[in-house]
C-alpha cells in the first residue's frame, strides 16, 4: 500500500497491542507470491471467457431450435407442448365429509426421487447459496441463529407427477354413484405436475419457520385444471357442492388448497397478518394429524401458513401463543 | 490478507479466486474503485469464512462423541494466540472486523475509508472503537492481554 500511511492508532498502547496480533498472523505458506492470485484470477478470466463463448452458443443454438419448431409444421404442435402453470397465492381449506379423502388414490402422486432430509447449514449466507433465494427472517431469529441458539436447516426441491387414468376415474365415480359426469377420452395420460423449490427453515427454541418459494402446480397447455379437481374431488368422496367449492379454491389459492378429512380434530380459521392473510390449524389433541392433510398439525401445535407474492411461510409451533406467533409472523420484512 | 485470516491454505486459495472470480462478474466494481472493492471484499470473505468455521466446530463438537485428536501438524499450524486471535475476530462487528483487518495490513485511512465506503474523517474514532472492542472480546475470552 502507499508510504504515507496513517500510524496514529498504532502508536497507543491498545493500537499497538492489537496491531501486533494481527500482523502476526501468518499467511499461509506459498500464499504471499503476487503471481499466485493473479494466476488464479487469469484462469478465472479464462473460465469466464469460456461460459460466455458457452453461453452464446447456447443462445444461437437456442434461436435456431425455435426457429426451426415453430416453422415446420411436423414440430409446431411440440411447440405447443408448453405447459401452464398455476402459483400458490393464498392458503385455502376445505373440511370434508369423506374421511379417506387424504388417501384417495385419484390424487396419488408419483414423485421423481423420495423426498430428501433437510440438512444443516452453518449460516444465512450459507443456507441462501445453498437455497438460491435469500431468505426473509424476523430481526429475532437472525440474532438467535447468530448467537447458535437457532439452527437453519435447507431442504431439496419436491417434484411430484400425477397421471390422470380415465377409466380409473370412471370407476371411482360409479363406486360412489355417481353417473351424471362426463370425462373427456383426451384426458388419458395427461400428466398434472406438483414443484416445490428449496426450502430453508430455521429451528428455534419455540417451533419452526420454514420459507421457500411458492408451490406451483403444471398442466398441459390449455388443460381444464378446474373441471379436473370438480370431477376428481367428486370421486375422492366430496358431494357436488363442496366440488364445486373447492373449485373455486382452487382458483383463488392457485392451486394451494388443503382438503382436510372429517375425522380431522384440527380447527382452523383466517388469520389477518400485517401484509397478507393467514392460515391458522390448531390441534388440542395428542393425535398427530400431519399425514391428513398439507397444513395439518401435529400434536398440539399451531401451524400458521401464509404466502407473499414471491414466498411462501410456515411456522409451527406447540409453545408459542398464537399472539406471538403473528407478532413473529409480522415482524419478518 | 486472506489467507492470514483463514487457516486453510486450500481453503484460502478457493477464498481468493472466488473473489477475482466476483469481480469479472461486478462490472461496476472494475475501474478506479477496483482495489478498494477487491480489499472489501477479500476481507469480508474471509471473515465470513472463519464465522463458518468456528460455528462449524461448534457443532461438530456437539455432535461428536469424544471428539477428535487433531494432527501435529495442524497444532504446530495453528498455534494458540493465532487462534485466539482469529477467535476474537469472528466475534466482533463485521465491520469492526473488516477494519482491523485493513487497518492491519497498512492500509491508509483514505484506503480503509474508500475500501469500506465511510467518511475518511471518522476512520480514526472507528478504529479506536474496533480496537477497543478487540481488546475487551480478548479479555473477556482470555483474561489477560499482555
Amino acid at each position: 500500500m502507499s508510504d504515507d500511511m496513517d500510524h496514529t492508532n498504532k502508536d497507543t498502547d491498545t493500537g499497538q497491542w492489537v496491531y501486533q496480533r494481527l500482523t502476526g498472523l501468518p499467511a499461509a505458506p506459498g500464499l504471499q507470491d503476487p503471481d499466485l492470485a493473479l494466476n488464479h484470477y487469469r484462469s478465472y478470466e479464462r473460465k469466464a471467457k469460456r461460459n460466455l463463448r458457452m453461453r452464446r452458443a447456447a443462445v444461437v443454438a437456442l434461436t435456431v431450435a425455435s426457429i426451426l419448431i415453430l416453422t415446420v409444421p411436423a414440430t409446431r404442435s411440440i411447440a405447443r407442448q408448453l405447459f401452464d402453470r398455476f402459483y400458490m397465492r393464498r392458503p385455502e381449506a376445505v373440511r370434508s365429509n369423506d374421511t379417506a379423502i387424504g388417501t384417495a388414490s385419484v390424487f396419488r402422486m408419483e414423485y421423481a426421487s423420495p423426498p430428501a432430509a433437510a440438512r444443516f447449514v452453518s449460516d444465512i449466507a450459507e443456507a441462501r447459496q445453498e437455497a438460491g433465494f435469500d431468505p426473509r427472517l424476523p430481526p429475532v431469529l437472525i440474532d438467535q441463529i447468530a448467537s447458535g441458539l437457532a439452527v437453519l436447516k435447507v431442504s431439496a426441491p419436491i417434484a411430484g407427477q400425477l397421471r390422470i387414468h380415465v377409466d380409473d376415474l370412471i370407476a371411482a365415480l360409479r363406486k360412489r354413484g355417481i353417473d351424471d359426469v362426463r370425462i373427456p377420452r383426451n384426458w388419458e395420460g395427461n400428466q398434472i405436475g406438483y414443484h416445490l423449490g428449496m426450502g430453508v427453515s430455521v429451528h428455534f427454541l419455540g417451533g419452526v419457520l420454514g420459507q421457500s418459494p411458492p408451490p406451483s402446480i403444471i398442466t398441459p397447455p390449455g388443460f381444464p385444471i378446474f373441471d379436473f379437481t370438480e370431477i376428481a374431488l367428486r370421486a375422492a368422496g366430496l358431494s357436488r357442492s363442496e366440488a364445486h367449492s373447492a373449485r373455486n379454491l382452487f382458483v383463488d389459492s392457485g392451486g394451494a388448497f388443503a382438503i382436510v378429512p372429517a375425522d380431522a380434530k384440527s380447527r382452523f380459521r383466517e388469520i389477518s397478518l400485517k401484509a397478507s392473510h393467514g392460515l391458522l390449524f390448531e390441534n388440542d389433541t395428542d393425535e398427530d394429524e400431519r399425514r391428513k392433510c398439507s397444513y395439518c398439525a401435529g400434536p398440539h401445535e399451531r401451524v400458521l401458513t401464509w404466502a407473499a407474492p414471491d414466498r411462501v411461510f410456515q411456522l409451527r409451533s406447540q409453545t408459542m401463543t398464537l399472539d406471538q406467533m403473528i407478532g413473529l409472523a409480522n415482524s419478518i420484512n | 490478507m486472506i489467507s492470514r485470516i483463514v487457516r486453510d491454505p486450500a481453503r484460502a486459495q478457493e477464498l481468493a479466486a472466488e473473489v477475482f472470480w466476483k469481480l469479472s462478474q461486478t462490472p461496476g466494481a472494475q475501474g478506479a474503485r477496483m482495489s478498494g472493492w477487491l480489499y472489501r471484499t477479500a476481507s469480508r470473505m474471509a471473515l465470513d469464512e472463519l464465522r463458518k468455521q468456528l460455528r462449524r466446530q461448534k457443532y461438530e463438537q456437539f455432535f461428536t462423541f469424544g471428539g477428535t485428536t487433531p494432527a501435529p501438524e495442524a497444532l504446530e499450524i495453528e498455534k494458540e494466540e493465532h487462534r485466539r486471535v482469529r477467535a476474537v475476530l469472528s466475534r466482533l462487528r463485521k465491520a469492526q472486523a473488516e477494519l482491523l483487518v485493513l487497518w492491519s495490513n497498512d492500509f491508509t485511512y483514505e484506503e480503509i475509508a474508500q475500501a469500506l465506503d465511510f467518511n475518511p474523517s471518522s476512520i480514526g474514532t472507528l478504529l479506536r472503537r474496533a480496537e477497543e472492542a478487540f481488546r475487551k472480546e480478548y479479555v473477556r475470552r482470555y483474561g489477560s492481554y499482555e
